[in-house]
């Protein structure tokens, strides 16, 4: 419950004299401070990096572009149909949408991913809607701060292999693109001022540039929000406990895309937060299992064993199963977990009870929640699915609509 | 055993007994050097060579007693990056070598450069990431004069190291000589595959170097910045490149590791399962194999501290 901790500022929410349309639109507005956004919004109309209408959805502010990269139509095109492009992987069999598939909000509904070699990856694929807004990528990795390096590892990595591009198939790969057509037509005009067109460097910025145009808030929450929907009783207190006291969710995802390591142009540069949240405690060392302890592979620091992003929320009913390392079946056990202040495992090599593991984040420290607090807090998550992105055309996959036409 | 101390103990006297580096002197700047000082320069070729103990490891060779429970193995890959490299000066100091600009083994870009050593062949078992070309060489100019020494470092230039490989050119373009989890480089890639029985605890036996602890994404306008760079410093006090080579010694390399990993039925724990799935050294801090052999390259794990190293020698060409 949060004893001896620091009090914030504006702990409204344990009193319910607010109606909960309020608690919202004010986290909204603590995730994207007003004057920021005022800033930025004419620094936006002189950014050549912003050539690109973003349709942003309410209380979403416009997204930082890197100034290697620019966005623009055909380039979010080509990005978009490379996406789904099998070809792209070294054995031809998997493309990026092979782990991030549309109707599953980008994740692949599996606990972890298997690479195009069979490789079996240790994390759980996470979701690249709105990754324009994420500060670092993976799971846990401060060096991973923007989409185009993030794409080295799929692409190039070999431990575990994902993509399976390497030194020996990446000509051929390439050559597999520029004999398409549709490819042939419009890297030239994208990239004029390539030599080659058709190269890595701009297969990965064009990738880049589709992922950050996934800018989506269709779900009910973003439309009630903007006054366009409204919630039932059972998802209003759902969100009254997720953003107060009581359910403390808000700390980790108080974002506007439910997350607390968003980004955004001109926004201040904060300190990286992962969290251990007592999902092990392995031998009741504090350890998690080897080979996914976050941070701690980073950083080799005791204090970052079991650190990991806390994600964005947003179509997180789509994204089963949870955690990292997608350990987690449901919603409602993952909301069980966290008002436990940690997952206990009685038996097997992970037993432990991670509730009582030392590097757990203090903000973790088991919430009073009713069986129907519970169901209520997942009413309300249900709230932030988004339309289905495969029958988005500007998400789906360019492939199956040509199958579709013939 | 006996024979390669012999061969050590001969080549240190021939060392002692030739200090002077025997290089051609070149003028630089011929044309250019009209009107101004001429400074005289020299060629050098600092030349690697792979061994194990006496024997030349290749691609196509089994290597043979490597390690604490002396094993057999076949090499897949080895590969490192060479930066910083100086002669040391008869008499003290030392000169910064020159490299002659940009070419599929060298690359420079202001006060960085680096070369790529390469010593696997493409062939046998380094077939699945190698390449055909090799490179023993680092080739460049210093000034005229008399050198008894070489330093070194097995590693890329922080200005060099944090870039994008599907941008830069030759030898840095490399997938396989990427580190893409910290946007960098691996300085050293070496690479062993099971050769024997009873089986590996892991197929291959990974040596990745290279920077860990990074912050900073220079793709995204920032500063790459490493608290553990992991950039040894190889100090070669007699070493005369026209008669004698560098040599990486595995003996020395793998001597404190059992490149087979550890059996099954030593009661380890499953915790240990993820280790087993991939044995050897990737940096990472708490890794058991990273520490000895991180030792014979001159890094103490976990620290920025540079040691003496053991996994270079100077041998006869």
């Amino acid at each position: 419950m949060g004893r001896g901790r620091k009090k914030e500022p504006g702990r409204f929410a344990a009193s319910r004299r607010f109606t909960s349309r309020a608690l919202a639109l004010a986290a909204a507005l603590l995730a994207v401070s007003a004057t920021a956004f005022g800033l930025q919004a004419s620094e936006a109309l002189k950014a050549p990096n912003n050539d690109w209408n973003w349709a942003l959805p309410q209380g979403f502010p416009q997204p930082r572009v890197p100034a290697s990269n620019p966005m623009n139509r055909g380039k979010v095109a080509i990005g978009h149909r490379l996406f789904y492009d099998t070809r792209l992987s070294g054995n031809g069999t998997q493309s990026c949408s092979s782990c991030h598939l549309p109707e599953l909000a980008f994740t692949d509904g599996k606990t972890t991913p298997v690479g195009s070699t069979g490789d079996v990856l240790p994390r759980n694929a996470p979701s690249v809607a709105n990754s324009a807004y994420h500060r670092t990528f993976t799971w846990a990795n401060p060096a991973l701060t923007s989409l185009e390096s993030q794409m080295n590892v799929p692409l190039f990595g070999t431990n575990p292999v994902e993509m399976g591009v390497s030194d020996k198939n990446r000509g051929k790969i390439l050559r597999r693109i520029k004999r398409d057509r549709w490819y042939k037509k419009r890297f030239p005009k994208v990239f004029r001022w390539s030599k080659k067109p058709v190269s890595w460097f701009n297969v990965v910025r064009s990738i880049s540039a589709f992922q950050r145009s996934i800018v989506t808030g269709t779900s009910k929450y973003n439309r009630f929000l903007g006054d366009k929907a409204n919630l039932a009783s059972d998802e209003r207190r759902g969100l009254s406990l997720f953003m107060g006291e009581e359910g403390e969710c808000h700390h980790c995802h108080g974002s506007f895309i439910f997350d607390d390591q968003s980004t955004y142009a001109g926004a201040p540069v904060e300190r990286l937060k992962f969290h251990n949240t007592g999902l092990y405690n392995v031998g009741g060392t504090g350890a998690y299992p080897t080979g996914n302890q976050g941070l701690y592979e980073i950083t080799g620091k005791k204090k970052d064993m079991g650190a990991f992003r806390a994600p964005s929320l947003l179509n997180v009913a789509r994204t089963a199963p949870y955690m990292h390392d997608g350990s987690v079946k449901t919603l409602m056990d993952v909301v069980d977990i966290y008002a436990r202040g940690g997952r206990i495992i009685t038996d097997g090599p992970y037993a432990g009870d991670g509730a009582k593991n030392p590097h757990k984040d203090p903000l973790i420290s088991g919430i009073n929640l009713s069986e129907q607090d519970r169901r209520d807090i997942v009413a309300f998550l249900k709230t932030l699915t988004e339309k289905d992105y495969s029958k988005d055309p500007r998400f789906s996959d360019p492939f199956k609509k040509k199958n579709k036409r013939k | 055993m006996e024979s390669s101390k012999k061969i050590g103990a001969i080549v240190a006297s021939l060392a002692l007994g030739l200090l002077t580096i025997l290089a051609l002197p070149v003028a630089a700047d011929a044309q250019a050097g009209h009107g101004k000082k001429k400074t005289k320069t020299q060629k050098v070729a600092i030349g690697f060579k792979a061994l194990n103990g006496s024997t030349p490891v290749n691609c196509s060779q089994p290597i043979t007693g490597l390690g604490t429970t002396s094993r057999t193995a076949k090499l897949a890959d080895l590969r490192f990056y060479v930066s910083d490299v100086k002669l040391l000066r008869k008499g003290g100091g030392s000169v910064k070598v020159k490299l002659p600009g940009s070419s599929k083994w060298n690359y420079t870009k202001g006060n960085s450069a680096v070369t790529l050593i390469d010593l696997e062949n493409g062939a046998g078992a380094c077939v699945a990431e190698g390449t055909n070309a090799t490179n023993a060489f680092v080739r460049g100019k210093v000034p005229k004069g008399k050198y008894v020494g070489v330093r070194y470092s097995v590693s890329v230039p922080d200005a060099l190291s944090h870039t994008d490989l599907t941008a830069m050119p030759a030898p840095l373009n490399l997938t396989a000589m990427g580190w893409s989890w910290q946007y960098g480089r691996k300085f050293m890639k070496i690479e062993l595959s099971e050769g024997d029985t009873p089986a590996w605890a892991s197929k291959i036996y990974y040596l990745h170097v290279g920077s860990t602890d990074c912050t900073g994404d220079p793709a995204a306008g920032e500063k790459a910045k490493c608290a553990l760079p992991n950039r040894n410093q190889v100090t070669l006090k007699k070493f005369n490149p026209a008669r004698q080579r560098i040599a990486i010694d595995f003996k020395n390399l793998f001597g404190g590791v059992n490149i087979a990993g550890e059996s099954m039925d030593m009661g380890m724990g499953d915790d240990m399962s993820g280790m087993m799935d991939m044995g050897g050294c990737m940096s990472a801090t708490d890794s058991p194999d990273c520490e000895p052999l991180f030792k014979t390259l001159g890094l103490k794990l976990g620290t920025t501290k540079k040691t003496g190293q053991t996994a270079f020698r100077v041998v006869r060409k």
